[in-house]
């Protein structure tokens, strides 16, 4: 375990009788950007506060650097001032009646240090986030993403063993965030720090993250890598909560090596074929749902082959990059496609929908 | 296409909308600055009202010379200094405890304060020459036993501070800062913690530099309602000689040949010293407030752990101090055969309820407080409602002015604003039969609650949007037509709960009508302070009660139905 630099074991926070975060065991290993995900009331900002020390579980353990830092049972609570991380808060709380400087300063002077070494410290930082020249502005005078550079400087000039970033581009416009996104990731890199980052988004989490947690009603449901997460999902939830996927029951009717062949329901003679090798659970004659992401379908305008499904264009909305189109498949279903603007589409065309037998997934009803 | 450029002004098209409001801006003026006004100016007169005028110094003179004037400045001094430091250290703990931590009871126990705060003075005044008087206060009876001499005289400098902070002085600040620290983002320390410092290490540094501002104002509001205090002294200080500013002018004027140039001269003397005061509040007030900067407080409490329960016990202490012992007393008070008696054989008695009830003087008191409360209400809820929907949604030219005209009320002492009434009153023939009538006494308590009546009123309109109204003027209708069916519907409840808050404060209200009512005019609470000046104890506890009754009573409701609005600012 030594390279995991925080662990947490079966930790549990209550409010009443919620269990917020529900017996939560994870390690996040030296250098990683590790990101908590889930809807809003998942519990990954209380996670993320419990790792800071802004609240103390009710039970499990927290380790930091291979030193336990909290043990529920036996009362031991490492006050956040004693644990050595730094923290980018949501609302980036920059103190409204200090100076940047001053701001960033105030970390070293809790620490002790003095003089000149304060200046070249804090100096080095804000240059390092691109705020060099900032010193005398105070928190009000600054942008939404200057506060927030602020606070970065402020929680890594002390360099401390991890650092969390509570949702740290919510409080920015679109452009800026995806701006900030692209910065932080440079930065993160470049100082090797360990990261916890909390975050609702799901491409924040995809675009930054090493690994992923994701987490739904106190506990966690998956953790892997971005890419494993988005095509590999080890449940519905997680399939779900990652983009915009268009879900169709049927029945297995051909079980073949390294594939099968699912009929659809509500669409006679309509057969898809799917590579699915690693699923051992699928028998001939099973109900399943398969689940189809709208970026895996080619749409054309054609009549179907054999293995294809005909619909009707239901609705086409121009999103500038793309079209976002609903396809009538059945009288019940229909489902969603990415089509690019070059392909002309109106509503009310007739298409075939090609689906990669790679990019299906199939799951029990 | 003057039209389009003020969106915001209804019917702008009339000219009688801006007759109107000129007109209103008028009567602000003459009821709040006028009265101020005339009292300055006559403290420089050296002719009687009415007279012809000369001018001159004599009257500021004759104030500086009398010897009890100058006592008394000392003395408002003192009992400043002494109420603020006291009060404002407590209230800033117990405000942070019930705003910030996990003590239980937090809701109610702010209630509570809000009750303290809504108490009329002179029976939470009475309730303690009940407790603590010298000869017959229980308290000193029960240590009788123990103690040779009673420990407790209420009738003394540290008596009246006492009544001062168990009755509102801490209580309003409570009032006044919980919500000052509810609003501060608890990140800004949360980051101060994460950044190495230890909890308390926060504080000086971080935690009271970002409130300095809040916590100034209220400083500041704290010292200026310090110079409204006029009952507590009014009762207890005449046994040990002891007079502030407002019970100094009450006496001047209430003497067999009244000073009327002394008394307008220290009033004047106290309104010229408030001013910086005032200002400086103001200041802050307008300032952009950088508390809730990033806003989202995330509600998370301090955990007291085992100081839980002691301090809950501490506060829950104080709270009853403030609220339930002095109602208690006072209804122990009204069924006691002569107070300070308690080794007769029969001490109880419903007898004084009974005399009392049913005595000419109470019913026609009753009913002046009654025509008084029902007459602010009337007058409160048609005057806050045109003074607020024009501050907010009008673009009318003197806005500004006229909301500082109707914030002025809340600063100013009430024995100052009841003289300059009196001034406005016996100097102008127009308003010379308001003297002594219930109208005049209504005018007193209507700009007395001016303040926290315009303030609901625009809170309201502001919650509710201009597209509301808009939209039912393009729909074709009229502004009347608009105001009718889309404004009047959707104010009335507000509208309503400043009526009834109106009726509460004014038939509490002593100092702002304790130059213009007597006789036949005599409300319930100059009534009650009649019966404890001549010593009728029990009889006063009865009044005392019927007034708490009637105020709190009405508080609460209002408090409850409205709590979704701001009610005390």
């Amino acid at each position: 375990m030594s390279g995991n630099v925080l662990e947490l074991d079966g930790v549990t926070k209550r409010f009443g009788p919620v269990a917020a975060v529900d017996g939560v065991s994870l390690a996040i290993r030296k250098g990683e950007i590790f990101t908590l995900l889930g809807p809003s009331g998942c519990g990954k900002t209380t996670t993320l506060r419990l790792i800071a020390g802004l609240e103390n579980p009710d039970a499990g353990r927290i380790a930091l650097a291979g030193r336990t830092i909290v043990d529920a049972e036996r009362g031991l609570f490492t006050p956040p001032n004693k644990r050595n991380m730094g923290m980018v808060f949501q609302s980036y709380a920059i103190w409204p009646h200090k100076t940047v400087f001053e701001n960033v300063a105030y970390p070293l002077r809790v620490r002790g240090v003095r003089g000149a070494e304060v200046k070249e410290r804090v100096l080095r930082v804000l240059a390092k986030v691109g705020l060099a020249g900032f010193e005398n502005r105070r928190g009000p005078e600054l942008s939404g993403g200057q506060q927030q550079r602020v606070a970065l400087a402020r929680a890594l000039v002390y360099q401390p063993d991890i650092l969390l970033l509570d949702e740290p581009f919510s409080n920015l416009d679109a452009k800026l965030r995806e701006q900030m996104r692209l910065q932080l990731k440079s930065l993160l890199r470049e100082i090797e720090v360990t990261v916890v980052l909390v975050t609702h988004d799901q491409s924040e989490a995809l675009s930054l993250s090493d690994r992923v947690a994701l987490m739904d009603r106190g506990a966690l449901v998956q953790i892997g890598r971005p890419l494993d997460l988005y095509n590999a999902p080890s449940a519905p939830f997680v399939r779900d909560f990652f983009g915009r996927t268009s879900l169709l029951s049927g029945r297995i009717c051909n079980v073949a090596g390294d594939g099968l062949a699912v009929s659809l329901a509500g669409m006679h003679e309509a057969v898809l074929h799917i590579s699915a090798a690693h699923r051992g659970w699928l028998a001939h004659g099973q109900d399943v749902v398969v689940s189809i992401r709208p970026e895996d379908i080619q749409v054309c305008k054609d009549t179907a082959a054999p293995g294809e499904l005909s619909g009707i264009v239901e609705s086409a909305l121009f999103l500038g990059e793309r079209y976002e189109c609903s396809i009538r498949i059945s009288a019940e279903k229909c489902v969603l496609a990415y089509v690019a603007p070059t392909q002309a589409l109106q509503e009310g065309d007739k298409v075939a929908l090609r689906l990669a037998p790679d990019r299906v997934n199939v799951w029990p009803t | 296409m003057a039209n389009l450029s003020v969106p915001a002004s209804p019917g702008r098209p009339l000219p009688w909308p801006t007759i109107l409001q000129y007109l209103v801006f008028a009567f602000v003026v003459l009821l709040v600055l006028y009265p101020i006004l005339l009292l300055l100016v006559s403290s420089f007169q050296v002719s009687k009202p009415g007279a012809p005028t000369v001018f001159g110094l004599d009257a500021w003179v004759t104030a500086f010379s009398t010897p009890s004037v100058r006592s008394t400045l000392w003395n408002t001094l003192w009992l400043i200094i002494a109420r603020q430091s006291i009060a404002f250290s407590t209230a800033i703990v117990i405000a942070w405890l019930i705003a910030r931590t996990d003590i239980p009871g937090r809701r109610t126990l702010e209630f509570m304060f809000w009750i303290a705060f809504f108490l009329p003075t002179i029976p939470v005044v009475q309730a303690w020459v009940l407790l603590l008087d010298r000869d017959y206060g229980v308290i000193n009876w029960a240590l009788s036993a123990v103690l040779r001499d009673p420990p407790f005289d209420i009738h003394s400098f540290s008596g009246v501070v006492w009544v001062h902070l168990a009755h509102n002085a801490i209580a309003i600040k409570i009032i006044l800062l919980v919500p000052l620290f509810r609003a501060m983002d608890s990140s800004f320390e949360e980051v101060a913690r994460l950044s190495g410092s230890s909890m308390l290490g926060a504080v000086p540094r971080i935690t009271l530099p970002i409130m300095a501002p809040g916590l100034l104002a209220v400083f500041l509001i704290g010292t200026i309602y310090t110079l409204h205090s006029f009952e507590i002294e009014a009762i207890l200080g005449p046994p040990f000689r002891f007079s502030i500013f407002s019970t100094e002018v009450f006496s001047l004027i209430n003497q067999e040949r009244p000073n009327f140039g002394a008394a307008t001269a220290l009033s004047s003397f106290i309104l010229l010293c408030m001013i910086p005061f005032i200002a400086a509040h103001r200041w802050i007030t307008s300032r952009r407030q950088y508390t809730t900067v990033g806003g989202r407080y995330r509600g998370t409490r301090i955990e007291l752990r085992r100081w839980k329960y002691p301090a809950f016990a501490v506060v829950l202490a104080l709270a009853l101090l403030t609220t339930l012992v002095p109602l208690v007393m006072l209804a122990i008070g009204s069924f006691t055969k002569k107070w300070g008696f308690f080794d007769i054989a029969e001490p109880w008695t419903t007898g004084h309820w009974t005399r009392v009830l049913g005595d000419r003087i109470f019913l026609a008191s009753l009913k002046n407080s009654l025509l008084l409360g029902i007459g602010t209400a009337l007058l409160g809820m048609v005057v806050f409602s045109i003074v607020g929907y024009i501050t907010v949604r009008t673009r009318f030219a003197l806005r500004g002015s006229m909301d500082f005209l109707t914030w002025l009320p809340s600063v100013l002492p009430g024995i100052i604003l009841s003289l300059g009434l009196l001034w406005l009153f016996l100097g102008t023939p127009l308003f010379k039969p308001l003297y002594g009538s219930i109208a005049g006494l209504v005018i007193a308590t209507f700009i007395g609650c001016m303040t926290i009546g315009v303030q609901m009123i625009k809170s309201n309109l502001m919650q509710l949007g201009a597209e509301l109204e808009e939209s039912g003027r393009i729909s074709g209708g009229s502004w009347w037509q608009m105001y009718r069916h889309v404004i009047l519907p959707l104010t009335m409840p507000v509208t309503l709960l400043t009526g009834a808050l109106s009726f509460a404060l004014a038939i509490r209200n002593v100092s702002n009508v304790v130059f213009l009512g007597s006789g036949d005019t005599r409300p319930l609470s100059l009534l009650q302070l009649d019966f404890m000046v001549e010593g009728w104890y029990e009889s006063a506890s009865v009044v005392g009660i019927v007034l708490v009754v009637l105020t709190v009573s009405v508080a609460v409701i209002a408090r409850l139905y409205g709590s979704r609005f701001e009610l005390v600012k």
